[in-house]
């Protein structure tokens, strides 16, 4: 058995025996993939109903109709109020998206003022195409600053992917790297570790060139991101109905994720001079680097400097890759993009690593 | 066998070893002495290629400078700090050390035997190294040592903290390593062990070599200090304090040559 294959399998045994340190490579990833599942079914679901209070304090007959009207909206799910203050009151509370106060100026025309929680403000954009349809024929006014200016046609570009229109496959590639991040701070905490503990002396007066200590390290490590990875897609696949579009594809970016994010361990042990300090930058750092990578929040809400901050983060290169494989439908040229980043970040901090390795 | 030669390091501006040379001789036992900070193990970390020296040069026999992976295959040391896995039995600590040295089947069973039957740890090979005394820990460090088979063996305060069984027990099993012919280095504070098992010692201080001898050699260079004088200092309130027990004849030269200011790392 060839020295780096003994760290490697040494490293693993390890982990083994560390249930803190399993949990956070093995069983992380499963929480937040289930986790940004639910969270994004909910959020991605095209249907959508917008839960809203209704109230109209001096009902005339044009009110009634119309109320009934907006009951009959499948867009909307109508709670009835009898006051105004009684309905912003659930407005405020948050358990109603936003309240429509309905007032009729005696003449036979409506207004309609809309008053959204400011939370919900692309909600209320739609709620206000809604009520202009339950209006249409009526003469009325509503008051929101972004009417819809235009019919837009929309349609989802993916639909004929297998497993698009799943939550789950959006849900599954943002798990799977953010337990590829718990795992990789978990190595690097490790590798840290061994050289507060002095196990590092010794691996380091072996007869090993420093590269193959590095690389025996940067082993375990892939080989525990790749079993993440592998049976995280098997779960998505079986349990969740997420089959690859393209299983070639899908395999390049998870070799080429798994290199990445040994890089980034290295970096890590490098880096932290204590465990403690490697703890803070493990989670610190790296989640850092998950949510400007699109890990929490969509890129697409972010500001635009933020976006083009996202480009240093393998978080979201690796994010991109793997949805490549799984529903993007890239090609193999644009795919080369994500996974060229991917592999250039290993390498980078595997040779960190070997380099700031020579002295203590 | 393991030469250093007008070796130096410093750490920052502070002389850790300055211009040392020194030789260790095919099977000999070669005391390193010296109160704390003296530079001991920062030699002995040159000499197996954990730190390069600012000037001089060290090597192992004809095979070169400890800084080539294959030259130090000829070492094998027991570090000052135990540096072993909590979770790894003694025998997998072994299994695992003898693969990084390419050892492997057969001849890695039959030395990871040995190596646990000569330290005394054969009947608690298989527990994790966490539920092991010092005293077991320290043997267990002895064992990594030595699975190898190396010819050179640089032990580090190898019987610091230990039990006094222990503690007989690694000074026997360094005996006996110089019947089987094995050269050693060997760091410790206390003198008597120094005196029953090395054929010659070195004494350091602030990075400075003082001198290197046989215990008669030195004895004879340094003319003793009045004995009265040398029995009260070891009574004296600061022997435990000081590195310097135990021994007879070389404690007195130790402290002839090092003086008695204390020396708080
Ligand atoms: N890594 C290091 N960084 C800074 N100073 C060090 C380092 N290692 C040793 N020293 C200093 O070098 C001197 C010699 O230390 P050391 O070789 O450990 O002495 P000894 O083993 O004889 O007690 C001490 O003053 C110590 O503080
Ligand atoms: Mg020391």
């Amino acid at each position: 058995m060839g020295p780096v294959l003994a760290l490697a399998l040494k490293d693993l045994r390890l982990l083994g025996r560390d249930p803190g340190g399993l949990f956070f490579t093995l069983g992380m990833p499963l929480v937040f993939a289930l986790l940004f599942g639910f969270v994004l079914g909910e959020v991605t679901k095209p249907r959508s109903t917008l839960p809203v209070v209704v109230a109209s304090e001096r009902p005339t007959a044009a009110t009634r109709a119309f109320v009934s009207r907006l009951r009959g909206m499948d867009d909307l799910e109508v709670l009835l109020a009898s006051r105004e203050t009684e309905a912003l009151a659930h407005v405020r509370t948050g358990s109603r998206a936003a309240a429509l106060l309905i007032r009729s100026d005696g003449r036979g025309a409506l207004s309609v003022e809309i008053a959204h929680d400011p939370r919900r403000g692309m909600e209320s954009a739609m709620l206000a195409s809604v009520v202009a349809r339950a209006l249409e024929g009526d003469t009325v006014a509503v008051t929101e600053a972004r009417r819809p200016t235009g019919v837009v046609r929309r349609r989802a570009v993916l639909v004929d992917v297998p497993g698009g229109g799943n939550a789950f496959a959006v849900s599954f590639p943002l798990g799977i790297v953010w337990g590829i991040l718990g795992c990789a701070a978990t190595f690097g905490i490790g590798f840290v570790a061994e050289r507060e503990r002095k196990t590092l002396l010794r691996l380091r007066m072996a007869p090993l060139s420093r590269w193959s200590l590095v690389l025996g390290k940067g082993l375990a490590c892939f080989a525990a991101i790749l079993a993440v990875e592998c049976a995280m897609l098997a779960l998505a696949a079986l349990a969740f109905g997420v089959w690859p579009a393209d299983p070639g594809k899908l395999l390049a970016a998870v070799v080429s994720i798994a290199v990445a994010f040994v890089g980034v361990m290295m970096g890590l042990a490098v880096a932290a001079r204590s465990t403690r300090s490697a703890n803070a930058i493990g989670w610190g750092v790296l989640t850092v680097l998950a949510v400007v990578g699109g890990g929490t929040v969509p890129l697409f809400v972010m500001p635009p400097w933020l976006r083009t901050a996202s480009d240093a983060s393998p978080f979201k290169w690796a994010v991109l890759a793997l949805e490549g494989g799984i529903w993007r439908g890239l090609s193999w040229g644009e795919m080369a993009i994500p996974c060229g980043v991917l592999v250039t970040t290993g390498v980078v901090g595997t040779a960190l690593g070997v380099l700031l390795m020579r002295e203590e | 066998m393991l030469s250093w030669n007008e070796v130096s390091k410093s750490f920052g501006t502070r002389a850790a070893v300055d211009a040392v040379t020194l030789a260790a001789r095919p099977g000999e036992i070669l005391g390193l002495l010296g109160p704390n900070g003296a530079g001991k193990t920062t030699l002995m970390h040159m000499a197996v290629g954990l730190i390069a020296p600012d000037g001089g040069t060290v090597s192992i026999g004809d095979r070169g400078s400890p800084r080539s992976p294959e030259a130090r295959k000829a070492l094998g040391v027991a570090t000052q700090a135990l540096s072993l896995y909590d979770d790894l039995s003694g025998r997998e600590q072994l299994q695992f050390l003898a693969s990084l040295y390419g050892i492997s089947g057969r001849r890695a069973s039959r030395q990871i035997d040995w190596a646990l039957a000569f330290v005394g740890l054969a009947d608690r090979a298989g527990d994790r190294t966490k539920t092991y005394s010092i005293g077991m820990k320290r043997r267990l460090n002895l064992a990594c040592a030595l699975v190898h088979d190396p010819d050179v063996v640089l032990l580090d305060e190898p019987t610091a903290g230990v039990d006094p069984q222990s503690r007989e027990r690694i000074v026997d099993n360094v005996d006996a390593l110089r019947s089987l012919g094995r050269t050693v280095i060997y760091t410790t504070h206390y003198l008597d062990e120094a005196e029953r098992l090395c054929d010659r010692v070195a004494i350091m201080d602030g990075g400075r070599l003082s001198c290197v001898g046989t215990i008669d050699e030195l004895l004879e260079a340094h003319p003793l200090a009045p004995p009265s004088s040398a029995t009260s200092a070891r009574s004296g309130s600061e022997s435990s304090q000081q590195p310097a027990r135990g021994g007879g004849k070389l404690e007195q030269v130790f402290l002839c040559l090092t003086g008695r200011s204390l020396r708080d790392e």
